[in-house]
């Protein structure tokens, strides 16, 4: 949410935007967002901040993580006004400190004693509802678009509901509720974001949710199963290479030995981007503000391409092309993203809302939860 | 004087105005509107990029306005974020960070995390590294070890030239050998607070005790300089510090971060194996023992874990160094020391480089041993002797604190070289009472195996009417 922005091509200079131009735009239903973001301005943004995090061993890592988000919502425009990232980094320095040390004692924990770690697991797992909620609540509170911010209502009983119970039900269940379970969060997500004084609303059902998990399951079964049908097949009409693979070092001991987990790990991750596709997709199209609608026309494709090419870019820059590789993914996003106003946009309120701490949010972003939208 | 947009805080409708400032006072002007308010009482948002900037009023009111140059004259900002927005603008200071990254990346890496990591185990108290490591041996003893299947004599055996070997060592009750059987595992382990593990077949395949007391250095080693901790630690570090700087990679490409994680903990190790070894070579010459041990018993171990299928090795990803390249360093550190040699199951010709020793022990016809005890109450000698036709006799001789022979008994079986290998059965047994378990213990490995090593002293006395040829071995620190 809040990440892509539209435009209007009168507005597309430093000058605010005149009224003219926006009373016209508001009669026309589409708004494309758009990303105004590059890859050199960002790049330098983005090294000044990393280099002065780590001479301050981290603590100007608050301000960075804030400059790097008012970047991006800065640069993302729907109906000729700009996202806005309002937190205070203080606020997330404070958080940062917190969550840094119980991930410490996790990690510490992790290589020293198994109990332990297993308890502090328990602990965090048990902690996770209020973690993700808080984050939600945190980042909602400090996301604003023409000088109203968002908010997330959503509560930690739900929470518990939906990421620890339906959790647990996995397990009896042998997974067959995890499309349900992705379902069930994605509406928590969704309807406790509040703007303007409506509530976004859902409207996928739990049945679109099967069917995307239900293709993405055949695709990696399907590659599951043609991996050990070549393997079997292989392996009997010519056992003399699997087994001059398994004992020589040559070109094929790689073949033989990591060819069948590289094609499962591809196979993965290609489910893994048609389901980030599809449920985006799926969810921006049937999400109401109001009267206000979206559209998302994210291709899984054009996503495993960027993704693919950004890994690749990365790697070989040693990292320095991050930056570029970010930029584009947010650029693609924005682009394939619309919003369907019906009537005016600007005629929603403003959400009252008070200060969050940061903590729920920076303990998201350490254990690497997923509270993306 | 310039363009922007006025929120009243009730409405998302921006009223575009004009704004203009005075020394004290902006002025909010429109068609049929227009506000003052004073300068002071305003705070505007950092500048960067060409992000919108934000003037908030007092009242909740904002200002929304891109002429950033326009909001930098009349809010001079004070505090860092100011420099910082400089220095994103300046390509000087953008060139300059990728230095100080690079450069700051290194000396963490090379300095800071090992210094750390060093530092933060030296103030973790003895007694909580003994806690830890009780409960790693309680949880792996639950799991993978099975209990160990060496006689008890055989057990106190290495206890005993353990604890000989580690005397005169700082704090040396600190270290502790225990036995766990460990199927298919050669090998020997350290545990955190002095607790070293070694494996039944470790055991059983260096029958040979300055063999195994070079495999035991090297773990006192690790012990000593605190590295399984110290692992812990930087392990850990480098754990939190890449998660702080995940969120600037993408979720999907930060797998790519796994690939340097796992070369930094490689080098790690590694690095701790080498300061081990060395640790090993320095402990081993002080107690006279020939370091050329270290380098048999790693290239017996490594020839062990050839059994199983091997990970391609190069120097990259290697925990332990290449193991040529310790053997390398150990056989420098020999210098000076008799050669070695050892016949028994294991191709001297491969581990030594050269056939050489082997066609030396054929010719050779007699080997003659000593092991003096520790307490100075005796030891016993041997005198082996070979013939061309196959046929060998080994005489054991027991002897006191006064050098006194108190005890005889004597072997003989049948010896052959294969392809390099020299194996000795022994098929005819007339011992007599052992003496103490030490004794036992070798009379029981030449009972029931049928390769036996021969490590004999230079200089040290030996009977010349019938011996007189000798490969030597280690010095006998009693002569």
């Amino acid at each position: 949410m809040g990440e892509a922005v539209g435009h209007d091509d009168a507005q597309m200079g430093l000058v605010a935007p005149n009224p003219a131009a926006v009373e016209a735009d508001v009669a026309s239903c589409e708004w494309s967002f758009e990303f105004r973001g590059n890859a050199s301005e960002y790049f330098r943004i983005w090294i000044v901040n990393l280099a002065l995090s780590i001479v301050t061993l981290g603590v100007f890592s608050a301000w960075a993580k804030v400059r790097r988000e008012r970047y991006f919502y800065g640069n993302t425009w729907v109906a000729g006004a700009p996202f806005e990232y309002v937190a205070d980094p203080l606020n997330i320095l404070k958080g940062r400190i917190v969550a840094v040390t119980v991930f410490a004692l996790y990690v510490f924990l992790q290589q020293v004693m198994v109990l332990a770690q297993l308890a502090l697991l328990l602990l965090v797992l048990i902690a996770t509802p209020w973690v993700i909620t808080s984050a939600l609540r945190f980042r909602a509170r400090y996301s604003a678009w023409n000088s109203a911010t968002f908010r997330f209502a959503g509560t930690v009983r739900a929470a518990v509901k939906y990421y620890l119970l339906l959790g647990i039900l996995l397990v009896p269940t042998f997974g067959l509720i995890y499309p349900y379970l992705r379902a069930q969060q994605r509406r928590f997500m969704v309807d406790g974001h509040r703007f303007g004084g409506h509530a976004f609303a859902l409207g996928a059902t739990t049945r679109d949710f099967y069917s995307i998990f239900g293709i993405a399951s055949l695709i990696v079964v399907g590659a599951l199963v043609s991996t050990f049908a070549i393997g079997f097949v292989v392996g009997g009409v010519a056992p003399e290479v699997v087994a001059a693979g398994l004992r020589s070092r040559n070109v094929w001991t790689s073949v033989v030995r990591y060819g069948p987990a590289g094609v499962i790990y591809f196979a993965m991750f290609f489910g893994y981007v048609y389901v980030a596709s599809r449920v985006t997709n799926l969810s921006y199209n049937t999400t109401r503000l109001g009267p206000h609608g979206f559209r998302s026309t994210i291709r899984m494709r054009d996503l495993l391409g960027i993704y693919l090419t950004n890994t690749l870019a990365i790697v070989a820059s040693v990292g320095l092309l991050i930056p570029w590789a970010q930029i584009r993914l947010a650029r693609y996003r924005a682009e394939h993203l619309t919003l369907c106003a019906r009537g005016d946009v600007h005629d929603l309120g403003l959400e009252a809302g008070g200060d969050r701490a940061a903590f729920g949010m920076e303990a998201a972003n350490i254990f690497d939860l997923d509270i993306s939208l | 004087m310039t363009a922007a947009l006025y929120y009243d805080g009730a409405t998302l409708r921006p009223r575009p105005v004009t704004i203009d400032a005075d020394a004290a006072t902006l002025r909010i002007r429109a068609d049929e509107f227009e506000r003052d308010v004073p300068l002071a009482s305003l705070r505007a948002t950092a500048r960067l990029a060409n992000v919108r900037r934000v003037i908030h009023l007092p009242d909740g009111t904002q200002l929304h306005c891109d002429d950033n140059d326009w909001v930098d004259r009349r809010f001079p900002r004070r505090g860092f974020e100011a420099v910082v927005d400089r220095l994103e603008r300046n390509a000087g200071a953008v060139t300059a960070s990728v230095g100080v990254i690079a450069v700051c990346a290194i000396l963490f890496v090379t300095v800071g995390l090992p210094w750390f990591a060093k530092e933060a185990a030296r103030a973790i108290p003895e007694s909580a590294l003994e806690a830890l490591g009780n409960q790693t041996l309680r949880s792996l003893d639950a799991t993978i070890f099975k209990p160990s299947g060496l006689e008890q004599y055989e057990q106190d055996r290495v206890r005993g030239e353990f604890a000989e070997f580690v005397q005169g060592m700082p704090d040396p009750d600190r270290y502790r050998v225990v036995f766990r059987d460990v199927p298919d595992v050669t090998n020997a382990f350290s545990l955190p607070g002095g607790t070293i593990v070694v494996t039944d077949a470790m055991v059983r395949s260096l029958p040979q005790p300055d063999a195994l007391l070079a495999v035991l250095a090297h773990e006192v080693g690790h012990q000593a300089k605190r590295h399984v901790v110290r692992s812990v630690i930087e392990a850990s570090a480098v754990g939190v510090v890449t998660a702080l700087f995940a969120s600037d990679v993408s979720s999907a490409s930060a797998i790519v971060l796994g690939v340097p994680i796992f070369l930094l903990h490689k080098h790690y190790s590694r690095d701790f194996e080498q300061e081990a070894d060395a640790f090993a070579f320095d402990t081993l010459t002080k107690r006279n023992i020939s370091p050329d041990w270290f380098a048999y018993a790693l290239a017996h171990i490594d020839r062990a874990s050839l059994a199983e299928p091997r990970e391609d090795v190069d120097d990259y990803t290697s925990s332990h160094p290449l193991t040529s390249a310790r053997i390398e360093a150990a056989r420098d550190r020999a210098k000076g020391f008799e050669p070695l040699v050892v016949l028994n199951a294991i191709s001297i010709a491969e581990t030594y480089g050269s056939g050489s020793d082997v066609a030396a022990a054929m010719q050779v016809g007699c080997w003659v041993g000593s092991k003096p005890r520790s307490d100075g109450s005796g030891g016993y000698r041997w005198y082996a002797q070979f013939d061309r036709e196959g046929a060998f006799e080994i005489q054991f001789s027991n002897y006191d604190k006064d050098n006194k022979v108190v005890g005889q008994h004597s072997e003989g079986g049948t010896w052959a070289v294969r392809d390099g290998i020299l194996s000795m059965r022994i098929t005819r047994d007339g011992r007599v009472a052992p003496t103490d378990s030490l004794e036992a213990y070798r009379l029981e490995r030449l009972g029931d195996v049928a390769e036996h090593y021969v490590s004999v002293p230079a200089g040290v006395e030996y009977d010349s009417e019938r011996c007189d040829t000798v490969v030597g071995g280690r010095a006998d620190q009693s002569s």
